[in-house]
């Protein structure tokens, strides 16, 4: 079955937040795409409920730069006159926080897309070529939802390439371990348990290449809330223990 | 009906003595890059189409405070006045996105702490809409240089005895720059907010009046001046070209004497509407 694509990704800006950081409400961004970013910007080229991209590998073409940026975002809740607290009065209702961003980003990924079992309903779609096609002709496209790197504000550009050619300014770059970082978040949908779980694996880049594992190949994952899987229809007979 | 043909734009405009969007965390100078070009971020430009959609009458879920036509005091409030129950997302997006333009727009994430009681339990909610509209920070073509000057205060602030001594500010500001921004609207998503053909026929007419009613010390009235529009509408949902090879085909640059000279490479069957500032 074909089922193999490869894309070139770019933007002025990425941000894939390293959610260590994310505590304080400031956001750094990891050195390079997590595995999760990367199959976002699949999905938002092409998808449909009746398959499951996984992400083999990534080239990253520039070398990696970094710059902050001061924001201030809106605080939700803002200020509200409180008899309990009346210090909350004077609260701003912005928060002020440095954000470190990747910059002038392009990445050559290799992805690929496999019928998701667990959805029995669908299985009337899982047409041998139309997705590919489907696919190539969006990454032709540059999409069908706008594409962006890691968050909404770093948005990108998407065209079609071969894995691997061209120069990239990391060709000699050697091997480079980067700790312990987020893979991505497994979802009811996709891995069949009653669980949203994220996953945690050690890259190590090589020449500027990053070869994934698959999401069941991770070395630590870890539970974060039960979830149901969506749609209802496939979970009638279950009871999520909330 | 939803948005029927995907839409990409560009809009140029020229800063002139003026501090376009301060770093709040640099003492509000103008924004630069490392490599020294300006930037004006892409909230802040959807700050100033949130403002000019309210200005013709839009309801605007995320108004400046300064600028507000409610009683609203936080997004919470605002966000209950319509909302009464958080426990259906689906029909909180649609409400949401009927309610007010710029969340169907530019999405929204609502997302309110549970009561505390409640918080053991997890009451709180995050409840994203992903919008249509989709904005590039605007950054400017060459290089800017920003001036600072040293202001005084000469009056005491409250009664004293005798007057004391002045207090010293700083203004930044940017001599002179063009700065270009991109965005696109995306079908497959205004078919989820409900975004219209009309509503992107309104957004077509705000971009070039951005800097109406916008004045302020910083940007001085006239400081601030759109150039340029430039709006592709595709013949289809999924659009013929990729945004990029859209936005790559214009190219914008400044000559030595100031003025700003606009090139298209020819992208068959797609051709921009170019629509001039006011």
């Amino acid at each position: 079955m074909k089922n193999s694509v490869s894309f070139t990704v770019r933007g002025s800006f990425a941000l894939f937040t390293d959610p260590l950081t994310r505590i304080g409400g400031e956001k750094c961004s990891y050195h390079i795409p997590t595995y999760e970013a990367l199959k976002g910007i699949a999905k938002s080229i092409y998808w449909k409920p009746t398959f499951i991209w996984v992400i083999d590998k990534v080239r990253v073409m520039k070398r990696i730069q970094t710059q902050t940026k001061g924001v201030k975002p809106i605080k939700m809740h803002g200020v509200y006159p409180s008899l309990h607290i009346p210090g909350k009065k004077n609260e701003s209702l912005h928060e002020l926080s440095i954000y470190t961003y990747l910059r002038d980003v392009e990445y050559q990924v290799s992805a690929h897309f496999e019928w998701n079992q667990h959805r029995k309903d669908l299985d009337t779609d899982r047409i041998d070529g139309k997705h590919y096609e489907c696919a190539k002709r969006m990454i032709l496209k540059g999409g069908r939802q706008d594409v962006f790197l890691g968050t909404r504000e770093c948005q990108g550009y998407v065209e079609p390439c071969t894995f691997g050619e061209g120069p990239s300014e990391l060709d000699n770059a050697g091997e480079l371990a980067l700790g312990l970082m987020f893979h991505g978040f497994d979802y009811p949908d996709e891995s069949g348990m009653d669980m949203l779980r994220a996953r945690f694996w050690r890259p190590t880049m090589r020449n500027g290449v990053i070869d994934f594992p698959r999401p069941e190949g991770c070395p630590l994952v870890h539970d974060v809330r039960p979830m149901l899987p969506c749609p209802p229809a496939l979970n009638q007979d279950k009871e999520c223990e909330e | 009906m939803s948005l029927s043909n995907k839409i990409d734009f560009a809009v140029v405009f020229r800063v002139a003595n003026a501090n376009p969007n301060g770093d709040p965390l640099n003492g509000n100078r103008p924004r630069i890059n490392y490599d020294g070009k300006g930037e004006v971020s892409d909230v802040c430009l959807k700050r100033k189409m949130r403002d000019r959609l309210q200005e013709i009458g839009h309801a605007i879920f995320v108004q400046s405070d300064d600028r507000r036509i409610d009683s609203f005091k936080s997004l919470k409030a605002r966000a209950d006045s319509v909302i009464k129950d958080y426990s259906k997302p689906e029909q909180v997006i649609e409400t949401a996105c009927k309610t007010w333009f710029d969340v169907r727009a530019f999405g929204q994430i609502f997302s309110f702490a549970g009561k505390k009681k409640d918080a053991e339990k997890g009451s709180g909610v995050s409840i994203p809409v992903r919008g249509p509209v989709s904005i590039h920070p605007a950054f400017s073509l060459t290089p800017v240089s920003v001036t600072s000057t040293q202001i005084t205060r000469s009056v005491s602030l409250e009664e004293e005895v005798k007057r004391g001594s002045d207090t010293m500010g700083m203004k930044h500001r940017v001599d002179h720059g063009v700065y270009l921004f991109y965005g696109a609207m995306n079908p497959q998503l205004a078919g989820r907010t409900g975004f219209s053909d009309e509503d992107a026929e309104v957004i077509k007419k705000v971009l070039p009046q951005l800097f109406d009613n916008d004045a302020s010390s910083a940007r001085p009235e006239g400081s601030m001046e759109v150039l340029k529009v430039y709006w592709w509408k595709h013949n289809s949902p999924s659009g013929q070209y990729s945004s990029a090879k859209v936005h790559g085909s214009l190219k914008v640059e400044t000559l030595a004497h100031g003025d700003v000279e606009y090139s298209l490479t020819e992208l068959a069957g797609l051709k921009p509407e170019v629509i001039a500032g006011s």
